[in-house]
């Protein structure tokens, strides 16, 4: 029984120590056992910053109309985030399609109308003359 | 066979590290490179698909030289952890490690029932308070709940995003398991023979923990997992065994005093000692002489960050002592009160600065909440 309990305890310090250490040699976050390289990795761009604008117009008339996270609503940095996830994985139509629906309820539009979208990315490099370098990722 | 084995167990593990360094740097990471310039199909290119699947439609997304990085990484990382572990296999080291740790450490601490019941009802209250905010995000994330995609073991619960009904519920649950472990633990203090509030108290722990846990993690079905509760979390694994633990060591004991939590000390020991040496692994020279963080605090979204990036010296200084203090955060387990809390105030200030000076994490960050059940201590 001793043996027995003794064999117990070591397997769960067994377990507990692996589920800290293997995250770090595998460099792999897996929930509930994190990998913590925040900040390990050295800055490429000296003063940068980046940022994501999305506009959309109803119709041909009226004009364009900056989406912001509190008419969807929601918190701030969750869709700043949903914005560089999917402009890095090149998924900007699946976001916009989240978007078109949010947007269709919102304002009860009709199923005949078609909204316009344009998604900008906005770099800004200080070392580049305080000129932010915008391009138009998407638009329809 | 058993005692060739027993006598040369060191060197048999050290061979077998140099082996697998050897494999790798010679031939694995050769196999590595072939597989991202070709795309004819081999027993390897099989081997990784079948491992790691994502890897066949990113090897057209990033560089050859990105992936590289990583497994060479892997490897040294391998070669590092292995070495410190082999090193217990030499038998003057391990009973000098052990006889450390049984005599030195808060192994041989023990805690009074009466500061465990303290701790108890403070960590009942703290996942109320700390999942306090987490309703009103996943009220918001309803709405764009067709990106949700479910981490790690939640694909094997449920594949699409619960409903805001399930969600008020879970959280009205929480709280009524707290008023409850919060009771039961305060009537234990006025009647201590009552073992029937030890095992409520013990279910309703069990209970807010992987409540906290298991709707912690839907926040992270976007696309960003967050380290903001990664220790409290393991405060959440351990507690459950550490008052299982104590519940029956004092039934045979009589003492009122149970062994310290000497995992949690451990566990949080390791993740800040793994955390400072990331830093050295991944930015190495950069980390050590301030440069990386001149880097964060230059584009730093604070004024205060930015006005401390025009004094190189301090920030030279600020970055090797996040490193010494990271990579030595193990200490917390030695007994001496005084190594203790030096650690933990240096904790305090660290987790603070990082608020004011970088905009991460809070002034009051769930990590500094850890530190109330690394105070505790008596022999």
């Amino acid at each position: 029984m001793f043996y027995q309990k003794k064999r117990l305890s070591f397997i769960f310090v067994f377990l507990v120590l692996s589920a800290i250490i293997l995250p770090f040699i595998f460099l792999k976050d897996t929930y509930l056992f994190h990998r913590f390289g925040m900040f390990a990795e050295p800055m490429q761009h000296k003063k940068q910053y980046e940022k994501f604008y999305i506009f959309y117009k109803k119709n041909n008339t009226s004009n364009f109309v900056e989406l912001k996270a509190q008419n969807i609503p929601i918190n701030a940095n969750a869709f700043e985030m949903q914005l560089r996830k999917h402009h890095y994985q090149k998924k900007h139509i699946d976001f916009i399609a989240v978007l078109n629906k949010i947007i269709f309820k919102k304002e009860k539009l009709e199923q005949y109308e078609k909204l316009k979208w344009k998604w900008y990315h906005v770099v800004n490099k200080q070392d580049l003359q305080n000129e932010p370098d915008s391009l138009c990722v998407f638009s329809n | 066979m058993n005692i060739f084995l027993k006598k040369n167990i060191f060197w048999i593990i050290l061979l077998l590290i140099f082996l697998s360094q050897f494999l790798y740097w010679f031939l694995i990471r050769n196999y590595t490179f072939a597989y991202f310039y070709s795309d004819s199909i081999t027993w390897f290119s099989q081997v990784v698909e079948t491992i790691y699947p994502r890897l066949a439609i990113e090897k057209h997304r990033f560089d050859a030289s990105f992936f590289i990085k990583k497994s060479d990484q892997i490897a040294i990382r391998f070669l590092f952890v292995s070495s410190i572990i082999s090193l217990f296999f030499i038998p003057k080291i391990y009973q000098k490690a052990k006889s450390f740790f049984i005599n030195q450490t808060v192994y041989s601490e023990k805690v009074s029932e009466n500061k465990l019941y303290f701790l108890v009802i403070y960590f009942l209250i703290s996942n109320v308070l700390l999942s306090n905010q987490w309703l009103e995000i996943l009220t918001e994330y309803t709405q764009i709940a067709v990106l949700y995609k479910p981490i790690s073991f939640y694909s094997f619960l449920s594949s699409s995003f619960p409903s805001l009904l399930f969600f008020k519920t879970s959280f009205v649950f929480l709280k009524i398991i707290t008023v409850i472990g919060t009771l039961f633990s305060l009537l234990y203090l006025f009647y201590q023979k009552k073992y029937l509030f030890k095992i409520i108290i013990w279910f309703c722990i069990t209970l807010s923990s992987i409540l906290f846990i298991y709707l912690q993690g839907f926040l992270y079905g976007f696309g960003k997992i967050e380290h903001t509760y990664a220790t409290w979390n393991w405060v959440c694994i351990l507690l459950p065994f550490w008052i299982y633990g104590g519940m029956w060591s004092s039934v045979k004991t009589m003492t009122r005093l149970i062994p310290q939590n000497y995992l949690l000390f451990l566990a949080i020991g390791l993740i800040y000692a793994s955390s400072g040496l990331e830093k050295i692994f991944i930015g190495g020279l950069d980390w050590l002489n301030g440069k990386a963080l001149l880097g964060y605090l230059e584009n730093s979204p604070t004024e205060l960050g930015q006005n401390l990036s025009e004094y190189p010296f301090l920030v030279f200084l600020f970055s090797s002592l996040t490193i010494i203090w990271e990579t030595s955060f193990l200490l917390i387990l030695h007994k001496n009160k005084y190594i203790r809390f030096t650690l933990i105030f240096i904790g305090i200030c660290f987790h603070v600065g990082v608020y004011f000076f970088m905009n991460v994490g809070h002034y009051f960050s769930p990590w500094i909440w850890v530190y109330v059940f690394l105070l505790f201590g008596k022999e």
